[in-house]
């Protein structure tokens, strides 16, 4: 082993070896002559820093190498990189995850009563025998309004009618918000 | 310290699968961990079996070690518990001298009871230390004070050259020269 590796191995030791430090350490466990070598350097400092037991013995390294020959290879788990994002950006993401959430909350929700609609409409036909009455557009509108009549207010008179009519099935389409034996009945003050 | 950062590496490598960079922490740590675990476990040989132990047990734990503390932090609690375990169980084990025939493969299976470190293979710290001392007060003023500075007082290579007021390769030089002429007269004792 020559004086150059020798002091590569001192500096290495102490940490300050200014070289590639993976190439050095493969150096090292290759060379039998530098693994005797960092164990001296080593006892040396031990020495001086007063570490050294009463007797002295490689028998632990002896036995630790041996039983490490039956242990199974160490590997640690990879480590996941943290991501670093400041506040800013944690609350723009926030914000977009939340935004997305909406408006596929509300998307579902329409194809889902989309979809009730339309297997309620194919799978239930109206019995010819059901009657179904409708107001006639003199008897809805009072005189005194037929003038004033908007088209606001005959949408929202054959609205009425047309729940009135449909209510019996609602409970079938398995749509919520409407009792499904009350008749539902508007009254609309008439002078 | 700087070696801290020796330590991470080896550690990392085992942690890749590398078992040999753990032989360079055992040889590193040896003798620093024994004298730890003698201080509760008073014979000797337990205490290079208390000492085997914690080495396998910091080695198998190692994959949950974060690098939070340093190494030989670490490595200084395991060894403490493994000591304060074998204390506990020598404790509630009956003392007695008087042995069963049926008690003779246990009592050859332990370890405990026969002192493995022959007179041949050990190695006083008092003449080691002596040597060594010896050693140190022969070399040259430059070398010891920087060997001195980087042992002792922890120093790095950059805090000695500004104490020493020389270039840091200088330092590197002399340090590694101090340690050669030490091993060398070490040598025939080692050999030993």
């Amino acid at each position: 082993m020559s004086e150059y590796n020798k002091e590569q191995l001192s500096s290495l030791i102490d940490g300050e070896y200014e070289g590639n430090n993976d190439k050095a350490f493969d150096n090292l466990m290759d060379n039998q002559e530098m693994i005797k070598t960092w164990s001296r350097y080593h006892l040396i400092g031990d020495c001086l820093r007063e570490h050294l037991p009463e007797r002295i013995s490689s028998q632990v390294f002896t036995q630790v190498t041996n039983a490490l020959i039956n242990e199974p290879t160490v590997f640690a788990p990879k480590k996941v990189k943290k991501i670093n994002l400041n506040p800013f950006v944690g609350f723009a993401v926030a914000a977009s995850v939340a935004i997305v959430a909406l408006f596929s909350i509300q998307n579902s929700n329409n194809n889902n009563l989309a979809s009730n609609n339309d297997s309620f409409a194919a799978n239930t036909a109206i019995p010819s025998e059901i009657q179904t009455f409708s107001f006639s557009r003199t008897q809805l509108l009072p005189d005194n309004s037929r003038k004033l009549g908007s088209q606001e207010e005959v949408a929202s008179q054959r609205l009425n009618n047309y729940l009135m009519n449909h209510n019996q099935y609602r409970s079938n389409g398995n749509m919520n918000g409407i009792f499904p034996y009350a008749r539902l009945v508007t009254i609309e003050s008439q002078e | 310290m700087a070696n801290n950062a020796t330590d991470k590496e080896l550690i990392e490598r085992v942690k890749n699968g590398e078992k040999s960079a753990y032989d360079l922490l055992v040889l590193k740590y040896q003798q620093r961990i024994v004298n730890l675990v003698s201080r509760f476990v008073r014979n000797h040989s337990d205490a290079l079996d208390v000492t085997q132990e914690a080495f396998i047990k910091a080695y198998r734990a190692l994959p949950n070690f974060r690098g939070d503390s340093a190494f030989y932090t670490w490595l200084y609690r395991i060894a403490v518990n493994t000591a304060k375990n074998h204390l506990a169980v020598q404790s509630r084990r009956p003392r007695t001298s008087d042995y069963d025939v049926s008690d003779i493969e246990q009592i050859e299976g332990n370890t405990a009871l026969k002192d493995q470190a022959t007179p041949e293979s050990l190695l006083l710290k008092d003449e080691l230390q002596a040597l060594i001392l010896k050693a140190i007060d022969d070399l040259p003023e430059d070398l010891k004070t920087a060997i001195m500075l980087r042992e002792i007082e922890g120093l790095s290579y950059e805090e000695i050259a500004c104490v020493m007021g020389c270039p840091i390769g200088t330092v590197r030089s002399r340090i590694f020269r101090a340690r050669e002429s030490i091993d060398q007269k070490m040598g025939p004792l080692m050999q030993n």
